[in-house]
């Protein structure tokens, strides 16, 4: 008997079946692709460092400024490590590596170029096989520094420094476990060793040539300590973990599909639960018929259990199937930058597939208890018993100002709430991680992030060559940049531009206060001043005695404001007092910041990301791109003009994942919503069968019958935007300031939110949809004719 | 003076197709409803009598034929135009008292009226005229309660309050008190006679010769064909309702029910 209902039952509701296979379809595959893909990025980040023989600890030296080697300053721990080793590199500044036409290729940072002849990691290329050798005349490059440029393989680049000039083609990218993350600045290219030496000759020359040292230990702690007690200079030093936690925006996106697949679930239920509900409200009649002639409850219950077991375990088998192919993209969306072996793993996919399965029979079971309630009465009193008299929603037809299609739409929503609620609950869902995701995306990129990347929030930014190495690599560069900077507002004055020109040094130092020692960057800026920053506790530094200082690294000196610490740059030592708090993204929420009239050797300086312009008239956006424009005539020696906002997005690095995400997300919630609304409006038909007959007898034409029905879903839209557009930004706090506060900013992030298209343009997308699939759906209305007054299906 | 007749029936054909056998359902019937006349239509089970209230009343399309409602043939037309008929020009009396659940029982009266565009009223005009309609079938206490808050005597008053609302040329009504008792069939058989004795047409299937006495003409249709039809002459009291069901059963008798 079972079989002959169900086959009846599926033919029946075709559309309603269908729909709910593909939502148990897609919540298998999301569900099973997700889980795999969090624990790709987890353990896979483990066996990629594994297989690349990353050490524990890894320090970027610059030889100019190195008075030492590693080796030396380890000398008296020698018993504490394994091995030390390092491979060879020289800096570049992007703009001097260029594709034919001298065109720039488009990524904005230094370019580590690495001698794989003395090569002491294991590099990968994009097939995941080990680099053995790199033939004369070709190159591997970064896959960040790829998929953050304009280079394609098999580009032929032109690389250029000093008097050296070679052309080379990109053979592949590989995967760069060091230097690979998202949030780790600089971008790597392989060299053969016979192809770097002239530019490693003439990079010795400029001084831009360094170390990056690798050192095999079990006791990471104090050679740490020792590195950082020591008079050496690094670019960069760190644990294995350190550099793993630089993976985080890695882990964010899988952690992102990971939301959006339970929330895939809580819809794929929310679904599940509204259709179960009216296809027993609906057919209160045969199930009454049922109980008149003695089927116990669950012998009724289970003719539809055994549909959704049916419909559940195709759904669990196709999505379990679609889930290998989908889990590897989600792999290759989110850990772009990781090497990850084939993934998906069969016996997860089964389980996750079984989990889907198990959850949607047991939810099935709950809402069939419905089916209880409903007695041999119902059968003959249309699923009334008579019993229970609830009143209706308040509004009247006779008092309503509002048209008839409009007031029969709002009447019920407002009488039937809590099935509208359900419709309410799953658009604000699906409208929710778009708008998050957008927020993100937008406060990432936006100026005011150059507070908490150590910078002033200006306008624009520039750079160039002289002015990224000669200038800060010098100790008098700090006065000849001071004086260019004069030079440059002076000119921007005369060019009806007032501004302010200023930038962020890095300096390496060494920070000491009760015996313990860290080793983190300080910041100074040159031509501004240390009171332009935001600080979060205490005040900024008033005079060149005082510092500002982040709170992690306080923690780790467990120094306070009001405590004096002892700061060494070079051979110099700084007795220091700490004023305030201030936090920064930059170096994951570790380092100081200076007095602007602090004397600093700028031998020790690290560089800055850029320098800035701040207009000083207040402009436009549009006026600040047209001046933009304008600078490149003025300035012709300075280059990378931009608007703060591109600064930020160049620094963080994260706007095109966050973008391809974000699309990504747009695409599955327009479907998610074409499917709810085909199903739920689908759902309403049927069971209201008797009153679009009624309406029709009374003389209703269809299109208002399509009318009244798609406004009901345009009232509920509305409502689900609104209460989207509320949630939107505490709910982007609520989950963003965790992550953030992972990256050393625990307070003091300001969202930013573009109201047009999170408030407006989303939720106006969401519900255009929304209506078209309802007013298609509810056109199945036409159908229906006057005299199926009495019809309960 | 001649009747002016409302609704002229000629050669209506209704066939089902039931596993690709066709079904006969209405056999080229022909007949006219003159304007003020409350005609009963009677039959055996299956004979085609509510295929015939559908079919006439535009509620169903014909197979083939002709329906002339105030000079219009209804089996020909558009939808929107058939919508506009429904709506301004005729009533309709279902069994089961249909109405929609979210709206209160004033709200579900008023509703044709909202729509009916050429009446030209306010809605406050619309709700006194359902008030007013509701007070003259004697549910005026009724107004502002949901529609299962009610007895079916009341609900089908209220029901006829919906058909009355935009002033129709003709009722149908489909066994219009076979779902109620006997006290509220005869109060809703009272409003119907109380209508038609204002002028109202009414067209009804009825399979209970009581309530058909009370109208003015009963046609008896067996297998599609209407076969004979009785005149009963108009019902003005409850005084002769007993020779008027004896009449009209001896009449059904003789054409073999």
């Amino acid at each position: 008997m079972f079989f002959t209902i169900l086959k009846k039952d599926l033919k029946r509701g075709r559309t309603m079946n269908t729909i709910i296979l593909l939502f148990i379809t897609i919540s298998v595959m999301f569900i099973s692709g997700s889980v795999n893909s969090m624990i790709a990025s987890t353990s896979s980040l483990d066996k990629y460092f594994e297989k690349a023989g990353v050490a524990d600890i890894m320090c970027a030296t610059y030889d100019k400024v190195e008075t030492q080697t590693v080796e030396q300053v380890l000398e008296k721990d020698k018993d504490k490590y394994s091995k030390i080793e390092y491979e060879t590199a020289f800096f570049m500044d992007s703009k001097n590596i260029t594709l034919p036409g001298n065109k720039e290729n488009g990524f904005k940072a230094t370019i580590d170029v690495m001698d794989f002849s003395n090569a002491r990691l294991t590099y990968f290329d994009s097939n995941k096989n080990e680099i053995k050798d790199i033939k004369e005349g070709e190159i591997y490059i970064a896959q960040k520094f790829l998929s953050l440029s304009d280079i394609k393989v098999g580009d032929t680049l032109t690389f250029k420094l000093g008097n050296v000039v070679k052309e080379f083609k990109v053979k592949d990218t590989f995967y760069d476990a060091v230097m690979g993350s998202a949030l780790m600045g600089n971008g790597r290219i392989l060299f053969n060793g016979e192809d770097a030496k002239p530019f490693f000759e003439e990079a010795a020359k400029q001084g831009l040539t360094g170390k990056f040292y690798f050192i095999h230990t079990d006791h990471t702690d104090d050679l740490l300590n020792t590195l950082n007690e020591s008079e050496l200079s690094f670019a960069f030093n760190g644990t294995a973990d350190f550099i793993k936690s630089s993976y985080i925006f890695d882990m964010i996106v899988s952690l992102l599909l990971l939301a959006v697949s339970a929330i895939l679930i809580i819809v794929a239920l929310i679904v599940l639960r509204f259709t179960i509900s009216f296809t027993i409200s609906s057919e209160f009649r045969e199930i009454g018929v049922m109980k008149a002639i003695g089927l116990g409850n669950l012998k009724i219950r289970s003719q539809y259990l055994v549909k959704y077991l049916a419909i559940s375990i195709v759904g669990a088998v196709i999505g379990t199937a679609l889930s290998f192919p989908f889990g590897d993209l989600l792999t290759e969306i989110s850990s772009s930058s990781i090497m990850v072996e084939s993934n998906s793993s069969v016996i997860i996919n089964i389980i996750c597939g079984i989990a889907v399965v198990a959850v949607i029979m047991l939810f099935a079971l709950l809402c069939t208890r419905k089916a209880n309630k409903l007695s041999p009465v119902d059968a003959i009193r249309n699923g009334q018993t008579g019993e229970r008299f609830k009143r209706k929603g308040f509004l009247r037809l006779s008092k309503s100002k509002l048209g008839t299609t409009s007031f029969m739409a709002a009447n019920d929503v407002m009488s039937a709430p809590k099935r509208f609620l359900i419709i309410i609950v799953v658009f604000a869902l699906t409208m929710l991680p778009i708008q998050f995701l957008d927020i993100c995306s937008d406060t990432l990129n936006n100026k005011e992030m150059l507070s908490l990347l150590g910078c002033v929030p200006a306008d624009a930014s520039f750079s160039d060559k002289d002015y990224s190495y000669t200038f800060t690599q010098d100790g008098s560069g700090r006065q000849i940049k001071t004086d260019k900077f004069k030079e440059m507002e002076k000119k921007l004055a005369d060019n009806a531009m007032p501004a302010r020109v200023f930038a962020e040094e890095f300096i390496s130092c060494k920070q000491e206060f009760n015996g313990k020692t860290t080793k983190q960057l300080a910041l100074q800026g040159i031509n501004n001043k240390a009171s332009e920053h935001r600080y979060t506790k205490g005040s900024a530094p008033q005079n060149k005695d005082e510092i500002a200082i982040q709170p992690n690294t306080a923690k780790d000196l467990g120094a306070e404001i009001g405590d004096t610490i002892t700061v060494t740059v070079g051979n110099k030592k700084y007795e220091l007092t700490i004023t305030g708090y201030y936090e920064a993204m930059t170096n994951m929420g570790q380092g100081i910041r200076f007095h602007e009239d602090l004397d600093i050797d700028y031998n020790f300086s690290n560089g800055t990301f850029a320098g800035q312009i701040l207009f000083t008239d207040d402009p436009s956006d549009k006026e600040v791109e047209d001046r933009i424009e304008k600078l490149k005539d003025i300035f012709p020696e300075l280059s990378d003009f931009k608007t703060g906002a591109q600064q930020a997005t160049d620094i963080t690095g994260v706007g095109p994942v966050f973008d391809t995400i974000k699309v990504f997300f747009l695409i599955l919630s327009a479907a998610i919503v074409i499917m709810v609304a085909v199903l739920m409006e689908r759902s309403m038909v049927i069971k209201e069968t008797s009153e679009i007959a009624t309406m029709k007898a009374i003389g209703f034409k269809d299109n208002k019958i399509i009318k009244w029905h798609t406004k009901r879903f345009i009232i509920t839209a509305v409502i689900s935007a609104v209460i989207a557009g509320v949630l939107a930004k505490p709910l982007s706090t609520l989950i963003g300031n965790p992550i953030f506060s992972f990256m050393g900013v625990k307070q003091g992030v300001k969202y930013s939110m573009n109201t047009l298209r999170v408030a407006v343009a989303y939720p106006v997308l969401i519900m255009t949809l929304m209506a078209i699939s309802v007013w298609i759906t509810a056109a199945y209305t036409k159908r229906i004719t006057a005299q199926q007054t009495s019809s309960i299906e | 003076m001649a009747a002016q007749t409302i609704l002229h029936v000629t050669d209506l054909c209704k066939t089902y197709i039931t596993n690709k056998k066709p079904t006969n359902a209405l056999r080229n019937v022909s007949f006219n409803v003159d304007k003020g006349e409350m005609v009963a239509i009677m039959g055996p089970s299956g004979s085609g009598k509510s295929t015939l209230l559908y079919t006439a009343s535009g509620m169903d399309t014909a197979t083939s034929g002709e329906v002339m409602l105030d000079g219009e043939n209804i089996a020909t037309l558009p939808k929107k135009r058939l919508a506009n008929v429904r709506l301004e020009k005729m009533g309709f009396i279902f069994q089961q008292m249909h109405m929609l659940k979210n709206l209160t029982i004033l709200d579900n009266i008023i509703l044709p009226a909202t729509e009916a565009k050429s009446k030209k009223r306010s809605r406050k005009e619309i709700a006194e005229q359902g008030q007013m309609l509701m007070k003259k079938m004697g549910i005026s206490e009724i107004a502002g309660k949901d529609i299962n808050e009610v007895s079916g005597g009341q609900l089908q008053r209220a029901c006829i309050c919906r058909c009355m609302i935009n002033d129709p040329q003709i009722i149908f009504a489909d066994e219009p008190t076979g779902a109620l008792n006997r006290s509220s069939s005869d109060e809703v058989m009272e409003m119907l006679c109380g209508l038609n004795r204002e002028g109202t047409t009414i067209m009804m299937v009825t399979h209970d010769s009581r309530i058909a006495a009370k109208c003015t003409r009963v046609m008896f249709i067996v297998d599609g064909e209407i076969k004979g039809e009785k005149h009963l002459g108009e019902f003005t009291d409850g005084s002769n309702i007993r020779d008027r069901e004896r009449t009209l059963n001896n009449w059904l008798m003789e054409m073999g029910w």
